[in-house]
């Protein structure tokens, strides 16, 4: 099979398989997408946990103490400071508190045992909390509060919370960005791999590492779950990772272990056979940094005859082992040699956003995963989108907030300022320009008519990208048409046109759309619109250059031969009568430059006129009866610049030395041929004389490269000279 | 013809020698005439300041291409401003649309300066004498140009005026044509004196057409 089967080629008019395809930015909007509904659904389920409006934090003899109450909250101000002993429903005993109850990761409190036992106190604290009546919390002064929970509002969620979130939504925007671009290679999928462990981590560990008190006990365990799975997730892509990318270090069915090996450590997990949470949780996390680190090693020693992929690889894995290094040296680390971490792991996420945005930076400089500088482009589109989503549940949110009367004049508020401002804004950042019919005709024809071939091929490349506005656009050294369409729709081949070479348009409409049968149709005519203008042109351009190379040789055979004869004349009235004829004949060249062909009556009507004028000045009478009405044929000016040339040698010869009183001119026009017959009543020929002097030998000459001949026919009196020219040459009537 | 003795004549001609050869053939063609020389368009423009009134007499001999501008503008001048001047157009070649637009400017008539003295002589006179030069591609030219719906209709030329045009374009001479059309020399003369006006008066109002729709009046 050749390599152009395996590209997928569309034919013409044939765009079946375009159905199959997706542009860079059909997948964009899927991962902005997805990102938006995870986004939603983990501020959801944070703001839906039952609220009491407290800050707990580590209190004394293992008792939480209330640090912060919030103002007009559920729990009175006088709360503040106190240690919270027990939390109870309304009925039924209340559960005492301690201190491992505010944990921020489960996996801290070291051993399965404590987990479960976390687990089930989770369980019934929002068992609780959630029950629907108010509650009793037992202060450490012996006091009783009630407070009725309600829903926790927006702004009490922690700065961990939304670094957290941010960390994901910027991992999952992007890996799957890098993925867009690239959605069939292996590498840019392990990083969108990547993106969704590390976006299935945080967010898990957004909602329960920053809750009041207490969640319900089987969506922390899921949570848990995921947030275990995300990190081993991310680390197990992050091998894959460098196990592939610059070079392939093993065939890429070996990869498939690796899912096995971490599915084994979760089912570990899930079914705590081990006794040590830690162990499980980052032993496997610190060994695969550690493998990570190791085949970074192992790239840098396989590439070390390649820079570019070792720049490329310095960036990324300096980027991963620096951010997710430090992660595991400040979380994992402590924890490992039992004690509590020095900072908290929901900021200590942020290094891995860090990670992300710092491979962002290097995609370009670095080409990593093969990445152009056009690619930024689709990114800028799914922030876009994003942003507009992001608004418009923005907007939601705060219309549910207000109060009912206002509504209305929140509805005309939408209705006139949000509405507008959000169309124009998405028409400016997301729609598709089109351009005219009117339009696109002129830039063609501006194209084709622009003078310079660079300048030429550059508004052509310009008209394609008004016309398609694709994300890259690169030159093809073999590609001789016809336009086609390939990979899948996201390219559109165009042969060399206008003086630009082959073309390869890609990912048209900002990577928002792919090429079909329409636009290949459109490409088409338009290549062959400016093609053919192009040749037009370049015909014409060559009949220019055969012009102008002919009235140089004219006038240097010409004119120059007459200056140079006149040069060398020593009586002054010679000189001046050579210069004169010199004039003539640049008058005749000079004549030719207003057009290549002249009608027959045109050539003979000026020439009649400048004959009658010189010899009424030399006192001869003409006797040529005018032209019909009729143009006659048309003469080419090789034919014509002969022909006038000949007959005024012949004039001038009469006025010179024939000493003649009257001249008698008579044409005979036959449809492939023209007799031009010259006598005078003068002195002739000396007998045995002719050709007499250089003239008659050029006249002759002249009507040889014209195809004609000249003749002497027997006269009694005088001279007679017959000029016979073909006028097979020339063509049509005017 | 006229009292040569208080005619002025003005030779507007870049070439030194050029200019002095016409000079004396002006002097020879008029005799009694004073006649000035200057090289350029400036001098020329001066010089008319200077010395000429809407009433005076004069003949000016005009180079078209000059230095510093085309001959055509001092054309317009003349003829714009002192109908009594007499613009000639002196020229090496007689490329048909340069003259063409002389005439259109207002040039009464034109001479080819590679003629010799004799020849220049009586073609300057001839066409002191109203007899007005009109080769067969000019006369095409012609054609052509009213051929166009004219905006002024009372410039349309008459069928004699027509006859005249085709006649010579197709190489008549002047001459020629009246035996032709069955009239004398002198009514074709003026009949061709008739044209070059009716073309001055007919370009100049598609002029002030062409300014009006460019909004420059």
């Amino acid at each position: 099979m050749s390599r152009t089967d395996a590209e997928t080629v569309v034919p013409a008019g044939q765009g079946a398989a375009v159905s199959t395809a997706h542009s860079p930015a059909a997948y964009m909007l899927g991962v902005a997408a997805l990102c938006v509904i995870v986004l939603v659904s983990t501020l959801w389920t944070a703001l839906a946990q039952p609220w009491l409006g407290i800050t707990l934090a580590q209190g004394q003899k293992g008792i939480p103490a209330i640090v912060a109450v919030e103002d007009g909250g559920p729990v009175a101000a006088s709360a503040l400071d106190h240690q919270l002993l027990s939390v109870a429903g309304p009925i039924g005993r209340g559960v005492a508190l301690v201190n491992d109850d505010l944990t921020e990761e489960a996996d801290f409190l070291g051993s399965y045992d404590a987990l479960r036992q976390f687990f089930a106190r989770q369980d019934q604290l929002a068992g609780i909390l959630a029950a629907g009546g108010p509650v009793r919390l037992t202060l450490d002064n012996g006091t009783v509060i009630e407070a009725m929970p309600g829903a926790r509002p927006l702004g009490t969620l922690p700065v961990a919370f939304w670094v957290q979130y941010l960390t994901g939504a910027g991992a999952l925007l992007i890996a799957g960005w890098v993925w867009a671009i690239r959605p069939r290679d292996a590498a840019p999928r392990i990083f969108l791999l990547s993106g969704l462990c590390m976006i299935a981590s945080t967010h898990a560990a957004a909602i329960y590492s920053t809750r009041e008190l207490a969640i319900d006990g089987t969506l922390f365990r899921f949570l848990s779950c995921l947030n275990f799975g995300g990190s081993l997730g991310f680390g197990g892509a992050a091998i894959a990772l460098f196990l592939l990318y610059p070079k392939a270090l093993v065939p890429i069915r070996q990869l498939l272990w690796l899912p096995v090996a971490l599915a084994l450590v979760m089912v570990l997990d899930i079914a705590q056979v081990l006794h040590s949470v830690s162990l499980v949780h980052y032993v496997p996390t610190a060994f695969e940094m550690a493998l990570i680190v190791v085949l970074v090693g192992v790239q840098w020693r396989v590439n070390r005859g390649d820079p570019t992929a070792r720049a490329a690889l310095a960036w990324l894995g300096l980027t991963i082992i620096v951010g997710a290094g430090c992660f595991i040296l400040i979380i994992a680390a402590p924890l490992l040699i039992d004690r509590q971490p020095s900072m908290s792991q929901g900021h200590a996420f942020g290094f891995f956003l860090a990670v992300y945005i710092g491979l962002a930076l290097g995609l370009r400089r670095y080409r990593l995963f093969e990445i152009g500088e056009w690619s930024f482009r689709v990114l800028f589109y799914g922030g876009a989108v994003l942003a507009m989503l992001l608004l418009d549940a923005g907007m939601l949110y705060v219309l549910h907030l207000r109060p009912e009367p206002s509504m209305g004049l929140a509805l005309i508020a939408v209705g006139f300022l949000y509405l507008p401002f959000r169309d124009a804004a998405w028409r400016r950042v997301v729609a598709r320009r089109r351009m005219s019919e009117s339009e696109l005709f002129g830039a063609a024809a501006a194209v084709a008519f622009t003078a310079s071939a660079v300048e030429r091929a550059g508004r052509w490349q310009a008209l394609l990208r008004r016309l398609f506005d694709p994300l890259e656009v690169v030159a093809l050294e073999h590609f001789a048409g016809p336009v086609r369409v390939g990979r899948d729709g996201t390219e559109l081949l165009l042969p060399p046109t206008a003086g630009a070479p082959a073309l390869a348009l890609r990912y048209p409409w900002g990577g928002r759309a792919l090429f079909g049968p329409a636009h290949l149709d459109l490409a088409r005519q338009l290549t062959d619109l400016v093609g053919h203008a192009d040749r037009s042109r370049d015909a014409y351009d060559r009949g220019a250059a055969a012009e102008r190379q002919r009235i140089s040789r004219d006038l240097h055979d010409d004119v120059g031969a007459r200056l140079l004869a006149g040069l060398h004349k020593p009586d002054v009235a010679q000189v001046r009568k050579i210069l004169r004829e010199a004039i003539a004949d640049v008058r005749t060249i000079a004549s030719a430059l207003a057009g290549d062909r002249l009608p027959l009556a045109t050539v003979l009507a000026d020439l009649r006129h400048e004959t009658a004028e010189r010899l009424e000045a030399a006192g001869v009478a003409l006797d040529w009866p005018p032209a019909a009405d009729d143009d006659g044929p048309m003469l080419d000016y090789v034919l014509y610049h002969n022909l006038v040339s000949a007959l005024r040698e012949i004039f001038s010869n009469v006025i010179r030395h024939a000493h003649a009183t009257r001249v008698r001119v008579a044409l005979d026009l036959c449809p492939d041929r023209l007799d031009v017959e010259v006598s005078d009543d003068g002195v002739g020929l000396p007998a045995g004389a002719r050709p007499r002097g250089n003239g008659l030998a050029n006249i002759a000459q002249r009507l040889r490269e014209a195809g004609g001949r000249l003749e002497f026919p027997a006269v009694e009196r005088g001279l007679a000279v017959r000029l016979v020219v073909p006028l097979k040459g020339a063509g049509g009537r005017a | 013809m006229s009292g040569a003795n208080n005619r002025l004549g003005l030779v507007v001609e870049d070439l030194d020698e050029t200019r002095d050869f016409l000079a004396a053939c002006l002097t020879e063609a008029l005799p009694g005439m004073s006649v000035s020389t200057v090289g350029d368009l400036a001098s020329a423009r001066a010089w008319v300041a200077e010395r000429l009134t809407p009433a005076t007499v004069a003949v000016v001999l005009v180079d078209l291409g000059l230095p510093d501008g085309s001959g055509i503008d001092l054309i317009r001048l003349l003829a714009d401003r002192y109908p009594a001047a007499l613009p000639v157009v002196t020229t090496i070649f007689d490329d048909d649309r340069h003259l063409f637009d002389a005439i259109a400017a207002g040039a009464q008539g034109y001479l080819l300066k590679d003629q010799d003295a004799p020849a220049l002589v009586t073609y300057l006179r001839r066409i002191d004498g109203g007899e007005q030069p009109l080769s067969p591609s000019i006369a095409r030219r012609i054609l052509g140009h009213f051929r166009r719906p004219t905006p002024a209709p009372e410039t349309a030329l008459t069928p004699r005026e027509t006859d005249v045009l085709q006649l010579i374009g197709r190489g008549l001479r002047v001459n020629e044509a009246a035996s032709i059309l069955g009239l004398t020399d002198h009514t074709v003369a003026g009949y061709v004196k008739s044209i070059y006006r009716k073309l001055n008066v007919s370009s100049r109002a598609e002029a002030a057409l062409e300014a009006a729709r460019l909004g420059l009046v």
